[in-house]
């Protein structure tokens, strides 16, 4: 082939650019850590990747909603467990009160159901980041809303609740509830299924204490610790519901980070540059770059020229 | 007797110390055009002078320059001209599909920190999953005015980001089109051009021999306007040359007979016609073309695909919203979620702004705890749309970009291709017609040696002279 004047030149530029196109993109890679930048530099990599980052984003969604139910159902098991103590009391002082008592040490015993029982409508009306949790999906109205009588006593209560649960999803397809409504079939404090109605029976305590007459007290006997007994077991049954969404949360946000924690690696295969690779790469074209413009530079100094005097 | 004699041996030194020096001449020439890229070296022939007849037979009688004779590989040249036009339109239409990208302004951030915004990236992706995310917070706390306030600002984070990535798209769609108009009127000029120099070319060689130089201007005229448009070139049996564009005849036999118009669709987009008769041009290659073909396909693509999402999110999003009760347990089956109907106009309702409280995202009005609207909004994220050939935003954004990119990643390697079977043929040309410096300086001393014999017989020949003109003394 015959080589001119310019084939040097031409071909040296053609070459030191492409060497300093390709050191720019290894540096690039380097500096980055990452093979790919934009959707051109490889489109099938790059849609894997903003799938896999989209679905680590709804992944980790979900664990925040599962935090949330979980701060909802905590919030509801610490008032349950409060309310259950005040159950404990309310039982103790219903085996005690009997036709032995003074009406004095019952009017004790009743001014103390009194103060279970405004305990118990204010644990009923736990709120958790401003939200009623005992009032179902109505949960900006305050779960009970009390009557009193002259003395400020409370002689009932309407719930302002309805009987629907929030329901979160916690994975794709899997929802849990994260309220827990008051009343209702399976309400917490009154269940039509099982009897359970903590703070009428409560109101009906207090009230046969104070009476203090023979017939409360055999109401009491008869009728008052079966109330405290079903009030119990609804309790016991909706500690062990909570802790069955609790375990379901665990269980749930383990394999949800499981699962968040194994995208990254994924996308990074796809993305990620092996360094060690990138390094040997840009030390090689380093190298080429320089013994280019080297030998460049030493070639197109002579000519002919030089030699003729 | 005969020959030339002493006299006529001189007129013949003299003759080739002329032929020598313009033999040097031409190799100064080359050297002078050895850095001019469209130069193409030339030769000069050496013929030996004509025989003059003695009795001993035809003795020569020195030598004269023939011709100044260009080196150049026609073949080669009409290669160039079409892989310069399949070059140039390759050049555009990455050019273009490189703004579109920069526009689209999805790129990948692995080293991106977890502490808010400004230290990510944010592309439509990011806010599609972000905005289903609030949705889905919202449904875990459906009565929490700040996770409502949260929707929102994802929401108006993708609404602005729709809307400037297709502002960009509409305005690199403006610019291209600016380019394509302007170059139409380029590449007519140079049409001229080369009508002037096939013309001239022709007057010059009716004359006086090979018009050389000229020839370097209009194979160059040629590459240039290859670059604009794709051409074929004729001649006839006198030499002069006729230009096709894609099968228009726009120079006739040295004669510019028809120019390219500007035509100009409904929409205002440009593109080539003959002005004569108002054919459309159809250029499959040049930067015209490349132009043409980012403006209406890739770039076009990307937007109405992104426009289709918009839209697809605006019916989806407003149709569950019309349908539920905000915080204060009312209905009001014309509040949208978003105004609009597409990328270009997508917005959060301002009513929505305003109160964040108004949205409506339960599903009874006497329950506002109540999160079906939030839970089936945040459901659509994943769930399959008729009008997005059933896949969800994500996938079909994923796809949207990934089959932007592979065109422009087609274009790429396309590209990267062509420069090199272009860059092959300049060197292969190169070789036959560019100036060896080495080569003509090898041909100066050549030349130089052959002036200084002649110089000698000249003076040989006065000595003989001399010796004649004193004999009698």
């Amino acid at each position: 082939m015959r080589v001119t004047a310019a084939s040097f030149g031409n071909d040296f530029r053609t070459q030191i650019a492409k060497l300093a196109e390709r050191q720019m993109r290894v540096q690039q890679q380097i500096a980055t850590g990452q093979r790919i930048n934009s959707p051109s530099d490889d489109p099938q990599a790059m849609r894997r990747v903003l799938d896999l980052r989209a679905e680590l984003r709804v992944l980790n969604q979900y664990q925040d909603n599962i935090s949330k139910v979980r701060e909802n159902s905590t919030v509801a098991y610490s008032s349950l467990n409060a309310m259950k103590k005040l159950n404990d009391r309310a039982g103790e002082i219903a085996t005690m009160a009997d036709g032995s008592k003074s009406t004095e040490a019952l009017g004790a015993y009743s001014m103390e159901i009194n103060q279970l029982l405004e305990e118990a409508v204010r644990l009923a009306n736990t709120k958790h980041r401003d939200v009623y949790i005992f009032s179902g999906t109505n949960s900006t109205t305050a779960t009970y809303d009390t009557a009193r009588d002259a003395n400020g006593d409370i002689t009932g209560v309407t719930w302002g609740g309805n009987s629907n649960t929030t329901k979160v999803d916690i994975a794709s397809g899997s929802t849990v509830g994260s309220s827990h409504p008051a009343e209702g079939a399976q309400g917490i404090l009154k269940n039509s299924t099982n009897g359970a109605d903590f703070i009428s029976h409560l109101i009906t305590l207090r009230d046969n204490l104070k009476s203090g007459t023979a017939a409360s007290i055999s109401d009491i006997k008869s009728n008052g610790i079966a109330n405290v007994k079903s009030d119990e077991t609804n309790f016991i049954n909706h500690f062990s519901n909570l802790g069955a969404i609790q375990s379901r949360l665990d269980t749930s946000e383990a394999i949800t980070r499981h699962q968040a924690s194994s995208i990254d690696p994924l996308v990074s295969n796809e993305a990620d540059v092996d360094m060690a690779d990138a390094f040997v790469r840009l030390n090689e074209i380093q190298n080429a770059y320089t013994a280019a413009l080297q030998s460049g530079g030493t070639l197109l100094q002579t000519s002919l020229l030089d030699y003729i005097r | 007797m005969g020959g030339l004699g002493i006299l006529g041996t001189m007129e013949m030194a003299r003759n080739a110390m002329q032929t020598a020096r313009q033999g040097a001449e031409i190799a100064g020439n080359n050297l002078a055009n050895a850095s001019n890229p469209i130069y193409a070296r030339q030769r000069v022939k050496i013929a030996a002078a004509v025989a003059i007849p003695t009795d001993k037979g035809p003795q020569g009688s020195g030598s004269e320059v023939a011709r100044i004779e260009q080196i150049r590989d026609y073949a080669i040249d009409k290669q160039l001209v079409e892989e310069k036009g399949v070059t140039a339109f390759l050049e555009s239409k990455q050019r273009g599909l490189q703004m579109a990208e920069s526009s689209l302004g999805q790129s990948l951030d692995r080293q991106s920190v977890n502490a808010g915004d400004a230290y990510s990236t944010f592309g439509i992706s990011e806010g599609v999953t972000d905005l289903f995310n609030s949705f889905q917070s919202l449904s875990a706390s459906p009565t929490s005015t700040a996770e409502r306030q949260t929707a929102l600002y994802s929401a108006q984070k993708l609404t602005d980001k729709f809307k400037s990535v297709d502002r960009r798209l509409d305005n690199l769609r403006s610019s291209l089109n600016k380019e394509i108009k302007a170059d139409i009127v380029n590449a007519n000029a140079k049409l001229e051009q080369l009508a002037y120099l096939a013309s001239s070319i022709g007057n010059t060689e009716l004359v006086e021999g090979a018009a050389n130089e000229i020839r370097d201007v209009m194979q160059h005229t040629l590459e240039q306007l290859a670059e604009f448009v794709n051409l074929t070139t004729s001649t006839n049996e006198d030499g002069k040359m006729s230009v096709f564009i894609s099968g228009e005849e726009f120079i006739t036999d040295n004669v510019m007979t028809d120019v390219m118009k500007v035509v100009t669709n409904g929409n205002g987009y440009h593109s080539a016609a003959s002005a004569s008769n108002g054919t459309a041009l159809n250029l499959t290659s040049g930067k015209i073309a490349g132009a043409i073909d980012a403006r209406d396909g890739g770039v076009v693509d990307l937007r109405e695909s992104l426009n289709t999402l918009a839209s697809e999110l605006i019916t989806q999003v407003n149709g569950l919203h019309t349908t539920g009760y905000d915080l204060s347990g009312n209905n009001d089956n014309t509040l949208n979620f978003f105004t609009g109907s597409g990328a270009a106009d997508i917005s959060v309702n301002d009513t929505l702004k305003a109160d964040a409280r108004r949205l409506q995202m339960s599903g009874s009005a006497s329950e506002v705890g109540d999160n079906t609207i939030a839970r089936a909004l945040a459901e659509k994220l994943e769930s399959p749309t008729i009008n997005l050939n059933n896949m969800s935003y994500s996938e079909h954004y994923g796809n949207t970009v990934s089959s932007f990119g592979q065109e422009l990643s087609l274009v790429n390697v396309q590209l990267n291709d062509q420069k090199a079977v272009q860059n092959m043929l300049q060197k292969q040309r190169d070789s036959v017609q560019g100036v060896s410096i080495d080569e003509e300086v090898a041909n100066l001393v050549i030349f130089q040696r052959a002036f200084q014999a002649s110089a000698r017989l000249i003076s040989t020949m006065n000595t003989l002279m001399g010796d004649v003109i004193n004999m009698q003394r």
